[in-house]
């Protein structure tokens, strides 16, 4: 279980990051909560129009785990595959793919707001 | 005393068009089999539960059949099922086909029901190849509409502990011991305990618990197979599958 609260805190800290750095195109927005259970976690970011979720399960049955993200209730297209070793490096693979996932949810608040 | 009354439903014994299209499915066979107990029984709270519950949920699978009894025969077979019914809530086994609301085809939460195992206690669990955004939502569904349900997760599983190879793990050991932080299981490159090696696994091995403890407490299973564009086999849902309906 620690190896979530690992890969959530690198998430939480790169994607408000780049929401920070982005905040002139983007707008606002603020972190909501870090949930983490046994076996999935629940990150959210919003403001005032809308909600960032990023979902991720490490259930048996949910093998190959991926970590889901949406914008309003509406998925990316881009699949984050998350695998074990992945959340045992949180500070080298599980950074390396927080900091494209935080990229790639900027590019798609500025694809919202065109 | 819930008496059923001697010699009712003849019909039953001495039409042969009917028992002959009884025979014809697996639930009417079990129906010819108990009935001359029930039929014949002066006070049904001596039956057993089992018995009276296979009556009660075979009466019902085969109604149609049972719907060309005359009217008279089949009122009072529609009491004698609704008396036995009666003995088994007072038993707090609760409605004896409450287990058959759901049939194969049937949809929950946009999941179609591939299987069900009919059940005895008025609970319901769900099972798939995916538990986020699949069987999670169909649980969540169904205890929307007031169902007693659960599923092989955290929500249902945490606080609890398994008995395994003798010993007593609870929730968080079982989910620590599938992170393999020690590397007490072989992996592959990427970290995936291999498949040769889940089932030493705790989870593994808690997940057949929970199969076993679905099937001993008359659980009805629903299967809800493979999420669309997910035809991934997984070790876990195979061996439920196997062990539900094998």
């Amino acid at each position: 279980m620690e190896y979530l609260f690992l890969f959530a805190e690198r998430v939480v800290a790169n994607l408000k990051s780049e929401l920070v750095s982005n905040k002139e195109s983007i707008g606002h927005y603020s972190f909501d909560k870090c949930l983490i259970y046994n076996s999935s976690l629940e990150i959210s970011f919003k403001n005032d129009m809308s909600v960032i979720r990023c979902n991720l399960s490490v259930h048996p049955l949910d093998m190959p785990w991926k970590l889901r993200v949406s914008i309003d209730d509406i998925s990316l297209d881009s699949e984050y595959e998350i695998f074990p070793n992945l959340l045992k490096s949180p500070n080298t693979l599980g950074n390396e793919l927080s900091n494209k996932l935080a990229k790639d949810i900027v590019i798609a608040l500025r694809g919202n707001i065109k | 005393m819930q008496s059923c009354g001697s010699g009712a439903l003849n019909t039953l014994i001495t039409n042969p068009i009917l028992t002959e299209r009884l025979k014809q499915t697996d639930e009417g066979k079990v129906f010819l089999e108990v009935w001359p107990t029930i039929s014949t029984t002066i006070d049904l709270a001596q039956i057993s539960t089992e018995l009276l519950t296979s009556f009660v949920k075979n009466s019902k699978s085969v109604s149609n059949v049972l719907s060309d009894l005359p009217e008279a025969e089949a009122k009072r077979l529609d009491d004698l099922i609704a008396k036995s019914d009666e003995v088994l809530v007072k038993r707090g086994v609760g409605a004896a086909y409450a287990g058959s609301v759901f049939k194969v085809g049937d949809n929950i939460a946009g999941k179609i029901i591939v299987q069900v195992k009919a059940g005895i206690n008025g609970k319901i669990a769900v099972i798939g190849r995916k538990m986020d955004g699949h069987v999670n939502e169909a649980i969540n569904s169904l205890q929307s509409q007031g169902k007693q349900v659960e599923a092989f997760n955290d929500v249902f599983q945490s606080g609890k502990s398994f008995n395994i190879d003798g010993a007593n793990y609870s929730w968080q050991e079982i989910v620590d011991d599938f992170g393999n932080i020690n590397g007490k299981y072989s992996t592959n490159s990427d970290g995936w305990i291999i498949d040769e090696e889940l089932p030493n696994t705790l989870m593994y091995k808690a997940n057949q618990k929970w199969v076993q403890k679905l099937l001993d407490d008359g659980y009805e299973i629903i299967d809800i197979g493979y999420p669309i564009n997910n035809n991934t086999p997984s070790v876990f849902y195979n061996m439920e599958l196997n062990v539900i309906f094998p």
